[in-house]
């Protein structure tokens, strides 16, 4: 090569040897950089989809074909209302980035597979049409839709929404389930009121069946397993962080252990805390959402011991056995004034005076 | 030799790096053309005035142009040949620039004929003259913007310099020019240290080379006993981009942090690219001007990649060729001078390579990024691999809505334009592109503001 003749010499004499060049009038012009990595915004939210499987599979076996059909009721319905919006408001259709979708998933997994199909519907408007679009859409949302949509049908249909089946455990040896109709956060909160021992809660027998998902609750919550198998996928698979997951159950850890030894007798331990309720959902599948979650990753620390705390104090303290989705929803509000707070000190600017009040995320639209 | 203690930066990140295409490879030498354009405008500041005219005749080694000012450097004639037209080319940037017509004679092309005095003794050899060789000779940094090596070696007297750094880092990913002449020509580069140090008066020179580059290390680590009467240390450095940058060097190798609008000097640092040291010792010891590179010709479209060497002038088409060109099934997309982060597309194959051309390369139209702007989903990755740790996700909404006041409070102006927050953007935001708006505008308003200010 390294005597490889000049161009019109090898046109003439060794046209055998001919040499391709590209076509300049083919080549695209744009600045640096030129390449890019990692998977972009709807390869990421199908990601989230795919690592919530596991736990979709486990609601299916748990719960039969009536969480099939409130899945597809809150995801169908999620997918129209994104799209109606689309085109009342005349613009391109955005169903392609697949947010709809996961959060009509998300919302299917949040509610009792015995929530009537008026309220998926109800649920699922609130949260695409009122938490998300009149925001201007996606990634100008400060609150999780998710979460908002299940507040609003907890709401709003208090009596639908507080009804659970008994897992059918078609898995499982059929256990007579003690805790018919109900949850085992909804139930220990009803036994601790009365005085009485919260034994029952701790014992291996029932976290085992709170770690597979052989309780009653929400679809998607019932399965720490399945949540867990999902969880660390999605942080395997670098789609969130684990700073916000680790925050929250960390929080979680310590609050309970600190409240069951001050005052003993209030609350089962920190086991039935982690495996109970919406608390490994919340952690890994909503609180992570990247657009209602500090930028920094101080930021979601902080985020997530919040919301640990509130989960805590609402579990513990609140009138609602479960406060995943409201913890969540508070916290989305604090997300400015964290992200304003944990800043990040630019490279360089040791000796420089920095501007603590900069305007940050959400003052700009 | 102690093992330096190294300073992460915070941020950055490491892409797939494409090294091994073109690594692997000896270095060829391209065959002499008939005709090379020799862009006027190869470095920073002023480009040289011509100082010949058409139909004179040249050596290898003639100075074709000479400096305007101090920032500026002398352009040489790559081939013995005759001078032709005053043309316009397409340039490396995108816009159309000057460049001299030197058309070959057709003879050996490694002869010699017009070079400039060699100094053999440059121990014994005061400062000023070997500054004054290597403006003569024309040297650039030869890795990212062409500045005059010359002014980086001559800082005013208030900053004194104390550290010289030589980078050869080569955190773009593909290109691999800088790792074989380390491999190749250890005791050559170090030399050029030691007069770039002896020029500056340093007693410390420390060589940044990313840990990827096992051999080039141990070539340059061998090399380095008793080279210089500076201390010299190799450093292996951690393999993220852009470890090369010069702020994020100079951090690892001495913990010194350059402030925004700074110059390395203001630390007591100087950096030169390994090809630059390379060029001094080829101007001192052998008296040749620079008038010759090692470029890396990769991608995958591209025959033969590796790493070849090629005279300034050169055209675009000619040194594909040289490469043997790009293979029957592929769809080139985008030619690049320089690396994918920082290099220029170009549109043209007209186009010559230059003193910092380190690298040309192709990438098939699937390769390519695309910025198509999607809603920020303040997913926060611009932030966390921001190697200036700036709110990225934050200017990025202000700049997109041109809200340039906010951008400046945020520190838009000292983004080093590296690409990393475009890169690993899931919106495909087109961060950088933002950002280099901004500046302009916010460069703009001052220049505005300065000018109201003298009209009262
Ligand atoms: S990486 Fe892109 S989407 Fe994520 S915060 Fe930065 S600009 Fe927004
Ligand atoms: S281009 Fe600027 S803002 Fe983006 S990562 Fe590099 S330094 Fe940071």
């Amino acid at each position: 090569m390294s005597d490889e003749p000049s161009k019109n010499v090898s046109a003439e004499e060794a046209p055998q040897k001919k040499v391709l060049l590209p076509d300049p009038r083919h080549l695209i012009l744009s600045p640096s950089p030129h390449i890019q990595v990692g998977p972009g915004s709807g390869k990421i939210m199908l990601l989230v989809i795919l690592c919530l499987v596991p736990a979709l599979i486990s609601s299916l076996l748990f719960f039969g074909l009536q969480a099939l059909r409130v899945l597809v009721i809150c995801t169908v319905s999620c997918a129209f209302f994104e799209f109606l919006w689309c085109v009342i408001a005349g613009r391109k259709s955005t169903l392609h980035d697949f947010s709809a979708v996961l959060t009509g998933i998300l919302l299917g997994m949040n509610v009792s597979s015995l929530t009537p199909a008026w309220v998926c519907i109800a649920g699922s408007f609130v949260a695409v049409i009122i938490a998300k679009q009149v925001y201007g859409g996606l990634g100008q949302n400060p609150f999780n839709p998710a979460a908002v949509g299940r507040i609003a049908m907890l709401i709003g249909a208090a009596g639908p929404m507080t009804k659970f089946a008994v897992p059918r455990a078609v898995f499982f040896s059929p256990a007579a389930d003690a805790l018919t109709g109900a949850t085992p956060l909804g139930a220990a909160g009803i036994t601790a009121g009365m005085g009485k021992t919260l034994e029952y809660f701790n014992s291996s027998d029932f976290l085992w069946r709170a770690f597979v998902g052989e309780i009653g609750g929400s679809l998607g919550e019932t399965s720490a397993l399945a949540l867990l198998i999902g969880g660390i996928a999605l942080i395997a698979l670098k789609v969130i962080r684990w700073h916000i997951p680790v925050a929250i159950l960390g929080t979680v850890a310590i609050f309970v252990s600190l409240v069951n030894y001050f005052s003993p007798g209030t609350t089962p331990g920190v086991l039935f805390h982690l495996l109970t309720g919406g608390l490994m959902l919340g952690s890994f599948f909503m609180a992570t959402d990247m657009v209602t979650s500090p930028v920094t990753v101080k930021g979601g620390i902080v985020y997530g011991i919040g919301i640990g705390i509130l989960v805590c104090v609402i579990r513990i303290y609140g009138s609602y056995p479960e406060g995943m989705s409201f913890s969540i929803v508070l916290m989305n509000a604090l997300v400015p004034l964290i992200d304003r707070f944990c800043y990040i000190r630019p490279f360089g600017y040791q000796n420089i005076k920095v501007n603590k009040i900069e305007p940050r995320r959400g003052e700009i639209k | 030799m102690t093992a330096a203690k190294i300073f992460r930066f915070k941020g950055g990140f490491h892409p797939e790096d494409h090294k091994k295409l073109s690594s692997e490879h000896e270095v060829k030498t391209l065959g002499l053309l008939p005709r090379y354009t020799v862009l006027l405008r190869q470095n920073v500041g002023a480009p040289p005035e011509v100082c010949v005219t058409k139909g004179d005749h040249v050596k290898k080694g003639s100075c074709i142009a000479q400096p305007a000012s101090f920032v500026s450097v002398p352009l040489h004639s790559p081939v013995a040949g005759t001078v032709g037209d005053l043309l316009t080319v397409p340039g490396p940037n995108g816009s159309p620039v000057e460049a001299v017509e030197i058309l070959s004679d057709g003879e050996d092309m490694q002869e010699w004929d017009d070079r400039l005095e060699p100094i053999l003794d440059w121990r014994d050899t005061p400062a000023n003259v070997l500054k004054k060789r290597i403006l003569d000779a024309g040297i650039t940094g030869m890795g990212g913007a062409a500045f005059p090596t010359h002014v980086k070696l001559s800082p005013p007297p208030e900053k004194p310099v104390d550290t010289l750094i030589l980078n050869g880092a080569e955190c773009e990913p593909y290109l691999t020019s800088d790792d074989v002449l380390m491999r190749s020509h250890a005791r050559a580069i170090l030399t050029g240290a030691a007069i770039a140090a002896k020029v500056l008066g340093v007693t410390e020179i420390f060589v940044g080379i990313e840990d990827n580059k096992k051999e080039a290390f141990n070539a340059m680590e061998q090399a380095a006993w008793g080279i210089s009467s500076a201390a010299v240390t190799v450093v292996p450095l951690p393999v993220k981009y852009p470890q090369g940058g010069e702020k994020q060097l100079i951090y690892a190798l001495t913990g010194r942090k350059v402030i925004v609008g700074a110059l390395p000097m203001d630390v007591g640092c100087a950096v030169l690219n390994v090809g630059s040291c390379y060029a001094i010792w080829d101007a001192v010891l052998n008296g040749h001007p620079l008038v010759e590179r090692i470029t890396t010709v990769t991608g995958t479209p591209v025959v033969h990649p590796g790493n070849y060497r090629i005279l300034m002038g050169t055209p675009l088409s000619a040194a594909l060729e040289g490469a043997g060109g790009i293979r029957e099934n592929s769809d080139v997309g985008k030619i690049i001078f320089g690396g994918p982060m920082m290099g220029f597309a170009q549109y043209s194959l007209e186009v010559p390579v230059s003193k910092n051309t380190s690298g040309i390369l192709l990438l098939e139209r699937s390769e390519v990024a695309q910025f198509y702007g999607g809603p920020c989903l303040s997913c926060g990755r611009c932030v966390e691999h921001c190697p200036m740790q700036l709110p990225v996700s934050t200017l990025s909404k202000a700049c997109e809505s041109e809200r340039y006041d906010l951008a400046k409070e945020n520190h838009v102006l000292a983004c080093l334009e590296c690409g990393v927050c475009s890169s690993v953007c899931p919106a495909r935001r087109p961060n950088v592109q933002h950002f280099r708006k901004a500046k302009a505008e916010l460069k703009e308003l001052l220049q505005k503001e300065k000018n109201k200010k003298v009209g009262k």
